[in-house]
């Protein structure tokens, strides 16, 4: 081999270059693993990690009975239509985990305005936040459901046929959708005000539990009309959610009476607005530089 | 036979001193403090734990204006916290006009302070943060001298916009009206140029002479040495927790003589003039630099007298001849041992 | 208390230098704007901005609120115009804004970065969205981050990091991805006067041997006149003097003379020649009434000989020429005179 120094320099990159597309996912993927706390200290892992773990808890109860109890029937411990009662708390504590930190932490760090120098633009921003945070509420509002389903096919307590099990996975994918699309255009937009991200996620939690609160009141304390249900988020959300299940709770209560189909819409259209607003405010927000 | 040629004569030149290293005088050397001088910073030193940021620094100032210079993180900042009382000495004193700023509340109110900080600006327009200050200082009329000190920064003392949605060369000037409108002796100002356009800055010197002037001294910390050669000559340079040098910089300059100078001249025919000179005894150094030479030289002013009739000996054209560290930044250089 | 310095990158960079070509960008201007104007709501910020910014290092000028921010936003495609036309190497920014944006570097003026992000995992994630694969994003990001000076470092949190290592960091990401053009906002802020030096050498190494443009706004003029081959001023809105800096500093004026000595001799001999003297403190000024055919040196040499017939330690010697600080006042109040006159 010849003698030969090597010019350390600058070197040129004349490779590929991906477009927007690239950017979008690089973003949306570089969001879902900050939030699962990935390549981060220990301590941000716990909040996701509990949180997941709790929204697979009920799942693992039932299968953990259908299995080594089939006399009992699981159902009888927790319906599917409970299932996001059960867990909603956890839901609504992962929403208030997730998007601040994604979302205020770049105003406050300067990211934005490196971001929006990008090939990124606000709109693009939004859009890729958007998919990161989706995908990881799917972990809890769809993944635990299909889990469940799976394993009891796996046990044979599932659905009957082949039809009736691919019918299953698909409620439990749009409805779980719709729950993370409005859950997390919620908490985007709430927290595309604060500074601090944990004003955004305590605000977050308010939106969750004051509607719920005050709608119980107004319609079983106050005898408000039914249709008053229809301005708690969280409420027709959940609703929504378990129509769609296939297996809505029916208490009697104001929210069991309203229409099926106008609750799914309804639900539709905040996670619709939700994102919109959000949309709608990054346009306008203020980036310093 | 004739005689062997005389040995060589032994150098008679000490080698000069390492960069940096100008020698600490002992207590009996240091300048006596001058009379007028209302900051005394008296063989200070400040430990964090087992961190010495300042270690024995002894200075004064005088009314006037004063550039005080460091490197980032050598001892600076620290020195301007202790005088103004933000931080109390591990050993030593500072004094302003004779007492301890940090023990005596009515000294504080002859110190002003702009710090490069800006953690207390909230949700007040300009006026009310610098009127805030001024009640705090018990200024009576605190609202007219507030609009005063705005309008000597050229700021409108009408604006209801809020300090945090205002361009940096606009804090930059409220932080100063801050600081002077309760018409202290000691002005300390950390950076306060940073961000301000050039007419700006103009306009903000022509303050602080003004301010020094009435008899106050104002003390800036800058980094743009270009600049601090607009306040005057006054300096004080903190290096590696030490003080390096203090006074007029020109005369430090003058101090460092023992070091090679170095000019920058450009010719028509470089090569040629460049062979000439290493002849001459003064020259150390000679180096090609782009279309340049630079001639390193022991002797600044045998070199002086040299060159013209060197140059036209060898008939090299002169087209600049130019001295390449005279100016207050080969000064800093020098003193924080580049 | 390290002072941080180049250290051995120095060394790895020296002999790069003496080893690779100047790559000095050359070809069409990188930048082109013809009566670019853009208001935000009632307020007009630039009305008639026409330039054409050279490959190379071009220096950004203008007072504070002369519109120098809202128009490095419209490079980058992030505000629509008003009205006229602005080309950025090549495309539109409004119109293809990422486009435009993959190609550029921009280093903002202040100095936030996330505090629990290592240095490079930032700089690599800037790389890949601007549309590098995710291998060559972390690789150029090393290598940009050694090229700053900060290889040891780069793992560390910018948290950590002093305001010197931050401005480096930003440089870093605003290169990682091989941009053909740099906006850098003011690079060199709270660096101390040896830090400075070193990130000035940075830039212009950057801008003259790796094949990059910058454009440079800052208001240190002295820095700008260090490193720039280029200047473009702005006031009141619109582009009022562009140039190089020779250009700028406009042509010869007198030559400048400091002599240690014997300055009265000297000016006298040289305004029997013709040559007019004036002396002020140890410096002469000569000015020589025009002469067409003459060689435009010959004040020089007749003053070399001169001094060295008088036996005087000569000092200085050179053109005095304008300084860009001269030139930008100078500018800015025939702008600010010219919009007084216009609106009386």
């Amino acid at each position: 081999m010849s003698t030969q120094i090597h010019d350390l320099g600058y070197r040129a990159y004349a490779g590929e270059r991906a477009g927007v597309a690239w950017a979008v996912r690089s973003l949306a993927v570089h969001s879902m693993r900050r939030i699962l706390g990935l390549k981060r200290a220990g301590k941000h892992k716990i909040v996701p990690a509990l949180t997941i773990g709790f929204a697979f808890l009920p799942a693992i109860v039932m299968i953990g009975i259908a299995a080594f109890v089939p006399a009992v029937n699981e159902f009888d411990i927790i319906r599917l239509g409970d299932y996001f009662g059960f867990i909603s708390f956890a839901l609504f504590l992962f929403t208030a985990a997730a998007a601040p930190g994604v979302l205020t932490t770049d105003r406050t760090s300067g990211m934005l305005a490196l971001y929006l120098a990008s090939p990124l633009n606000r709109t693009t921003y939004v859009l890729a936040k958007f998919i990161g945070i989706f995908s990881v509420m799917l972990l809890v509002t769809v993944a635990p459901i299909v889990f469940l389903q799976v394993a009891f096919t796996l046990v044979g307590s599932g659905p009957g046929g082949i039809v009736d099990f691919v019918a299953s996975i698909a409620r439990a994918i749009v409805a779980g959708g719709i729950l993370a699309a409005a859950l997390t255009g919620l908490g985007m937009f709430i927290s595309s005000f604060p500074k601090r991200w944990g004003i955004a996620s305590v605000a977050i939690v308010a939106t969750m539990l004051i509607p719920i609160i005050v709608a119980a009141i107004l319609t079983e304390g106050a005898d408000a009309p039914d249709w008053v249900m229809f301005l708690s988020p969280p409420d027709i959300l959940g609703k929504a959610w378990e129509h769609l299940i296939g297996d809505p709770v029916n208490n009697s209560l104001a929210l069991d009476r309203l229409d099926s189909t106008l609750v799914v819409l309804a639900a539709i259209a905040y996670a619709a607005v939700f994102v919109g607003l959000t949309w709608w405010r990054y346009q306008h927000i203020e980036v310093d530089r | 036979m004739t005689t062997p040629p005389p040995p060589p004569s032994s150098p008679s030149q000490p080698p000069p001193p390492p960069p940096g290293a100008i020698a600490q005088p002992s207590p009996s050397q240091l300048q006596p403090i001058p009379a007028d001088a209302l900051v005394v910073v008296d063989r200070v030193s400040k430990f964090f734990g087992d961190i010495v940021a300042v270690s024995d620094v002894t200075f004064a100032v005088s009314p006037g204006v004063t550039a005080l210079l460091g490197p980032n993180g050598a001892g600076k900042s620290t020195v301007l916290r202790m005088m103004c009382g933000l931080a109390l000495p591990s050993s030593g004193t500072v004094s302003v006009m004779g007492q301890s700023p940090r023990s005596n509340p009515e000294i504080a109110a002859e110190i002003g302070l702009a710090p490069q900080q800006e953690s207390v600006f909230g949700h007040l327009t300009a006026l009310q943060f610098v009127r805030a200050s001024a009640e705090l200082q018990g200024v009576a009329n605190a609202d007219a001298e507030a609009r005063r000190v705005l309008q000597l920064v050229e700021l409108d003392a009408n604006d209801q916009r809020f300090l945090p949605t205002y361009s940096k060369g606009m804090r930059q000037r409220v932080k100063l009206a801050q600081a002077i409108v309760h018409e202290p002796r000691v002005i300390l100002l950390d950076e306060p140029l940073s961000g301000l356009d050039p007419r700006q800055r103009l306009h903000m010197v022509a303050l602080f002479h003004e301010l020094g002037d009435q008899g106050r001294a104002v003390i800036v910390s800058s980094h743009v040495l270009e600049e601090v050669e607009r306040f005057g000559s006054n300096v004080v340079v903190i290096t590696q927790g030490r003080l390096a040098a203090q006074g007029d910089f020109r005369e430090i300059r003058a101090l460092m003589d023992n070091r090679p100078r170095r000019l920058r001249i450009s010719s028509d025919r470089p090569r040629v003039l460049a062979s000439a000179l290493i002849g001459e005894d003064n020259v150390s150094g000679v180096r090609f630099s782009g279309d340049h030479i630079e001639v390193d030289t022991n002797d600044v002013v045998a070199f002086a007298r040299a060159i013209a009739p060197l140059s036209k000996r060898v008939e090299a054209r002169l087209f600049e001849v130019a001295p390449l560290d005279e100016g207050l930044e080969s000064v800093f250089k020098y003193l924080v041992g580049r | 208390m390290r002072r941080e310095r180049i250290g051995n990158d120095a060394l790895v960079q020296d002999l790069a230098s003496t080893l690779g070509p100047e790559v000095r960008p050359v070809g069409a201007p990188v930048i082109s704007a013809s009566r670019v104007a853009k208001s935000f709501g009632a307020t007009t910020v630039l009305t008639d901005v026409t330039v054409d910014i050279q490959p190379g290092i071009t220096g950004l000028l203008g007072s504070n609120g002369a519109g120098k921010t809202t128009l490095l936003s419209l490079l980058l495609g992030l505000e629509p115009r008003n009205g006229g036309v602005l080309q950025v190497l090549g495309h539109d920014p409004q119109s293809t804004g990422p486009e435009v944006r993959a190609r550029i570097g921009y280093s903002p003026e202040h100095h936030h970065l996330p505090a629990d992000v290592q240095a490079a995992d930032l700089v690599r994630h800037l790389a890949q969205l601007h549309g590098l694969p995710a291998q060559a994003s972390t690789e150029r990001a090393s290598d940009a981050l050694w090229l700053v000076g900060l290889g040891e470092e780069r793992f560390r949190p910018i948290g950590t990091m002093s305001t010197g290592q931050r401005q480096r960091v930003k440089l870093a990401a605003a290169i990682a991805h091989d941009p053909a053009l740099v906006l850098l906002d003011e690079p060199t802020d709270g660096l101390d006067p040896v830090q400075r030096d070193d990130m000035l050498a940075l830039i212009r190494r950057i801008g003259t041997q790796y094949g990059i443009s910058i454009v440079l706004s800052s208001h240190l003029l002295e820095e700008v006149e260090r490193i720039c081959d280029n200047v473009v001023i702005i006031a009141n809105g619109t582009v009022i003097r562009s140039g190089t800096i020779n250009q700028m500093r406009g042509g010869r004026t007198s030559v400048m003379v400091e002599l240690d000595s014997g300055h009265e001799r000297v000016a006298e001999t040289l305004r029997t020649a013709g040559l007019v003297v004036a002396v002020s403190g140890s410096k002469l000024l000569v000015d020589a009434p025009p002469q067409p055919d003459a060689d435009p040196y010959w004040i020089h040499d007749y003053v070399r000989d001169v001094v060295a017939w008088a036996d005087v330690g000569l000092r200085r010697l050179g053109d005095q020429t304008v300084s860009l600080e001269d030139v930008f006042l100078a500018s800015n109040d025939e702008s600010n005179e010219a919009m007084r006159e216009a609106s009386a």
